[in-house]
This record gives C-alpha cells, structure tokens and sequence, in this order.
C-alpha cells in the first residue's frame, strides 16, 4: 500500500470535515470501548492475563529464531511447505508464484493486515490472479477501492446508507437490483454473492493470530467464519504471517485469546477460533491438498534487542485505537498507511521510515489510554515518544517547531524571565477575552480557533501567581 | 426431526460419517432423509458430533477427519450438533490436554475448528448481525454417555 503518512496534516483536514466519517467515529467511543471495560470488568484475573500475555510475547521474542525453527520443522513434518521472505516483495513474489502453480484465476482471501502491508492484492490484479476479499469490511472496502481505516474493523469508517450505495452498484448486475436498507438484508445479500466466490476460488489466502511452535499450527480468530471457508474449500491454502506471530504452545494461545477478544470487541470469545496443520490428510473428506506457510520479516528483526522491541509483542486488537482521542477524532485513513492509530504511530515509521511517517508520533496527546488499554501491555507513548527524539535528532522536524522550540527552551530555562513572559501574555489575554470569556479567533493558534473557541483566562494571574498565593507556607 | 418441521426446515441433513453418531436410532425418525459426508454447497442443515465442549466460553471444538468433515462445520444454514455430556471441559486447556492423549503432538488434524454461537459480523456500523458466512443457527443437544 502506498504511503500518504508524509501528507497527514492535509489528511486531517479532510478528515475532520467529513460528516459521514464524524458521524461513523462518534459511533466508535461508545462502542468498542465500552464494551471493551464491560468485558474486562467480568473477568476478575483480566489484569493478571494481561501480565501473563506480556511475558509469552516477550519470552518468544527473546527466543524467535528457535520457535520459528520449530515451527517450520512441524509444518513440514506434516507435509506443508515454509516459505521466508525477508521483504515485502519477496513476499508478493512468493504468494505469485504459488498461485501461479494452481493456476489460479481468483482467490478467496481472508481479512489479513500484513497482505495490505506488502500490497498483495495490486500484485495479483497485475498478475491477471482476482483476490477476493471475504470478511464483509473488506470486502465493501475492495468494491469502494478504499484501505481499510482499522485494524479489525475496516470499514468502521461506513455509514449503512453509504453500503448501500456500494452494493447496489455492484451487485445490480448479478441481479440485486433493489436498494437495501437494513444491516441484516445487506449482510445477506453478500452472503449470497461471497458464497459462490469461495466454491469456484482456485486458492484461499488467510492470515493467522499465532503461529503455534509446539505442533506447526497457524491459529486464526474471525466471527465471520470467513476465514474457514477460504482455508477448507480451496485446493491450495496459503497463511500469510510475519515473523513475531509465532508462540511456544497452545496453553500459550489459550492465555493471548483470552485477553485478544474481549481487548477487541468485549466478547469472551470470538465465534471462530481455529487451528490449521498441514494439508488434508489422505483420509480426509475436505481441506485444501496444498498447504504454505509465507513469513514474512519487511524490516520486524531489525526491531530485536532495540528499545522498539516492545511493539512486536502486539496482537492486533485495535483496542488502542478505539481508545485514542486522536483516532477516535480523524479515523483511521488519516495516518495513510496500513497500521492507524497509536500502534501505527510507533510500527509505521520502524516499517517505512521516519522520514515518511514522522508525523504519526507526534499526532498523540500522550494521554496514556492506549498503554491502559493494552492487552500485552505495549509502553506506546514512551515508544511515540522515542520515535519523536529520533526525528528531532535527524533534523526532520519542520523549521517553525525547531525554532519554537528553541525559543521556548530559552524561556523556561530562565524561570524569572518565564514568570514575566507569562504573566504578561496572561494579562493581554485576560484584557481581550473579557467580554466575551472566549476567542474564536488568535494569531497563530488558528489550528486550534478553526474547529473550536479558546477560553479566556480565568481571573487570579497565572498557575505560578496562584501557586504561590494559595500554597500552605 | 420436530424441530426441524417446526423451523419449516426440509426433513433432509447431512450426517458426519462416524461411529458416534451412528449409534443413535435414526431410523426412527421415519421422515428424516439422511446422507452420510461431506458437507455441499446445497445442503441445508448438518448434523455432527464434537471433539469436546468448553464451559468456559460456551464453545464447541471440533477436529477434522474421516469422520468430522470441516465443511459440515461451515455451508449449511443450520448446524445441530451432538456433544456427549463427558466430553464437557472447563477450558481451552483441558481440550489441548485430549487433544494431545488423542492425536500425539506431532500429528493434530489438519483443523481444529472452535465454535462459540453462530457466524457473525459487526462490520456495518458495528452492530451484530448473524449469518455472515457460516451457519446462522446452531443448537447443541447434550447427551448423557
């Protein structure tokens, strides 16, 4: 997927005056997250898992080369095939040739982020190979030719009315011509249309959750069931998985699922959790005859044994960005790449560069919810924060904030001269903002006076005149 | 066989081909035509049995073979499934601990399938709907051993 991280600020604009977007986002804080705290609340050990989640994502990391050797050592045991691809493009080339072995004219693919990572599916397109996306978010995201704006929920970013829209225009020609207007009608109608997609697809395509070491399994977690039908009906199936998915054993996956769903959505469980080894045995009545594993790097074992490892311990719930005040403000588009929200703010510029995804780090308030919230508890302002000294040192932080900064640091090393400054702008303030209480408009704050008033100062001085008023001597 | 007259369901389902299920009277149920398979793209309820249940979360496991096949789990509408009382386990655990006495460790089935309630999604405007891609019911009959 081409990167529009370097353009975020132009993306927030957009963002921010998009009504069906504000209308969609405003949806959002009410209910993942709510249903999140819900969920963990009748858990009583939920606080206790997460401490154990953490420390099985750190201990496979600390051993990666051996569980993925195990791994791999299992799957072909089995009869299944491993494939490492260190870059994206190895990766694309791989799953390529793969499918150009069965010679497949399409594929049923299952809702899978490291597949947006490495732009799989424009790969296939050009290969003359037809993915087809099979979780309903994608797939309503693949026929409005949009990336998905959240991890777990693509196109959370949708009103009903604008799907639609979507599904008359497309599906009119397979003979739905009337336009739909509930949820359960629409989801029916793709039912229809996805269910003889998977019985002709030549190869499926899934992601996995974990790769379990212990028996050479790829787990997968969907509520669709989507992600069964493509992996069952096809006669070829391909996990697509990068390299910090795999965990030592099943006990471990036990724990990590506990926390995942209800981290994600609040459910206890997913509908569909499911384990798959190998290719369909002799004896088997169904299961795809061909059986590979691509893992992929794209830039992961470089994170090891940094500061940045921390991140690689993530499981993809999307809990911090249905958290974020700044997501839950401008979605997940805005930040222009696959991975949004506070995750994406720390993996986007380790996988593409600080240079192009500088801005992600430094659109946060550091508000904490997202590290609060964090099943495998991920340090994610501390790792935002690293990635803005990063930039800071490499001189990439734009001219205005460097000299503000700067100036700024003058000041407040000079607190007697601070004290002044400040006591001064608080009276101008005070003085302007009487009438009113509030401005709509100062100079060089219009990025805040655009969407919103800023209240006058409140009678009594600064913070540090009132400190020292009121302070018990 | 009532429910599935009551439901204004075919007296017609595909049976996992297993010893298991094979031991109830279905006979009786003189209407029920039954076929013994794989699950196809035209069937409309399946019946299968289980490798275990997990109280914890409500979930049924099911491992594939010559006797559990997956699509039975995933194409048809209605999915009934027969889960002997015995095989009730309290967690993931538990399942993992059978599964390895059953299989050994080095050779799972090629799918463990765990279901927890019918196939749903939240993707319109995260309100839950069933039936997105797999069966949109599912009921559970408990047998004792």
């Amino acid at each position: 997927m081409e990167s529009t991280a370097r353009d975020f600020n132009r993306n927030v604009g957009h963002a921010l005056a998009d009504p069906n977007l504000q209308d969609s986002l405003s949806k959002l804080k009410v209910g993942f997250s709510e249903r999140r705290r819900q969920a963990a609340e009748r858990l009583p050990e939920f606080e206790a898992l997460r401490d154990r989640a953490r420390d099985i994502k750190n201990h496979a990391l600390a051993n990666l080369d051996f569980y993925l050797e195990e791994f791999e050592r299992k799957v072909l045991a089995l009869g299944g095939h491993v494939h490492w691809a260190p870059t994206a493009a190895d990766a694309r080339r791989i799953i390529g040739e793969l499918c150009q072995s069965m010679n497949a004219r399409t594929v049923a693919k299952s809702k899978s982020m490291v597949a947006e990572e490495i732009a799989l599916n424009e790969h296939l397109e050009e290969l003359g190979i037809a993915p087809i996306e099979t979780d309903l978010g994608e797939y309503i995201i693949q026929l409005r030719h949009e990336p998905p704006s959240h991890i777990i929920a693509p196109a959370v970013h949708l009103t009903k009315d604008q799907v639609a829209d979507t599904f008359l225009e497309h599906h009119a020609k397979l003979g739905f011509t009337k336009r739909l207007t509930e949820r359960n009608d629409l989801v029916a109608e793709a039912r229809h249309v996805l269910r003889q997609k998977f019985l002709d697809a030549d190869v499926g395509l899934t992601g996995a959750n974990f790769l379990v070491a212990e028996t050479g399994s790829s787990m997968l977690v969907t509520n669709e069931g989507n992600a069964d039908l493509s992996n069952t009906l096809p006669k070829m199936h391909i996990v697509l998985a990068s390299i910090e998915k795999v965990i030592p054993t099943l006990e471990d996956a036990a724990v990590l699922l506990r926390v995942l769903a209800r981290s994600a959505t609040g459910q206890e469980s997913s509908a569909y959790t499911t384990l798959n080894t190998g290719p369909k045995r002799p004896e088997d009545l169904d299961g795809p005859e061909h059986y590979h594993v691509v893992i992929l790097d794209n830039g992961r074992s470089a994170v090891l044994g940094t500061e940045m490892q921390e991140i690689l311990r993530c499981i993809r719930c999307g809990a911090c960005m249905n958290h974020c005040p700044v997501y839950g403000a401008i979605g997940g588009h805005a930040y222009g790449w696959v991975y949004p929200g506070p995750l994406g703010a720390v993996l986007t510029p380790q996988l593409i560069g600080v240079e192009e995804a500088g801005n992600l780090p430094n659109a946060s308030t550091f508000c904490g919810r997202c590290e609060s919230v964090c099943p495998v508890r991920i340090p994610l302002p501390k790792l935002m924060r690293h990635w803005r000294e990063r930039e800071f040192e490499r001189h990439l932080t734009p001219t205005a904030v460097r000299q503000g900064l700067a100036l700024w640091g003058f000041v407040a090393r000079r607190p007697r001269l601070y004290r002044r400054l400040t006591a001064l702008a608080n009276r101008i303030l005070a003085l302007f903002g009487r009438a009113e209480g509030r401005f709509h408009a100062l100079p060089l704050a219009g990025g805040w006076t655009r969407f919103r008033d800023l209240p006058a100062p409140p009678p009594g001085g600064t913070f540090h005149t009132q400190w020292k008023k009121k302070r018990p001597s | 066989m009532s429910y599935l007259a009551r439901s204004n369901l075919a007296a017609r389902a595909v049976m996992a081909p297993s010893p298991q299920l094979a031991d109830y009277d279905w006979a009786g149920q003189k209407m029920l035509s039954l076929r013994r398979g794989r699950g196809e793209a035209a069937d409309q309820v399946s019946i299968t049995g289980a490798f275990a249940g997990i109280a914890e979360t409500g979930t049924l496991v099911m491992a594939s073979g010559p006797e559990h096949p997956v699509t039975l789990n995933l194409l048809p509408d209605t999915h009934i499934v027969v889960l002997r009382e015995d095989d009730i386990v309290g967690g993931y655990e538990d399942v993992w601990v059978r599964l390895r006495q059953r299989y050994g460790k080095d050779r799972m089935p090629r799918t463990i399938n765990t279901l927890t309630g019918p196939s749903r999604t939240g993707d319109i405007e995260q309100t839950i709907e069933l039936g997105a891609h797999g069966p949109r019911r599912m009921h559970i009959v408990v047998v004792r051993a």
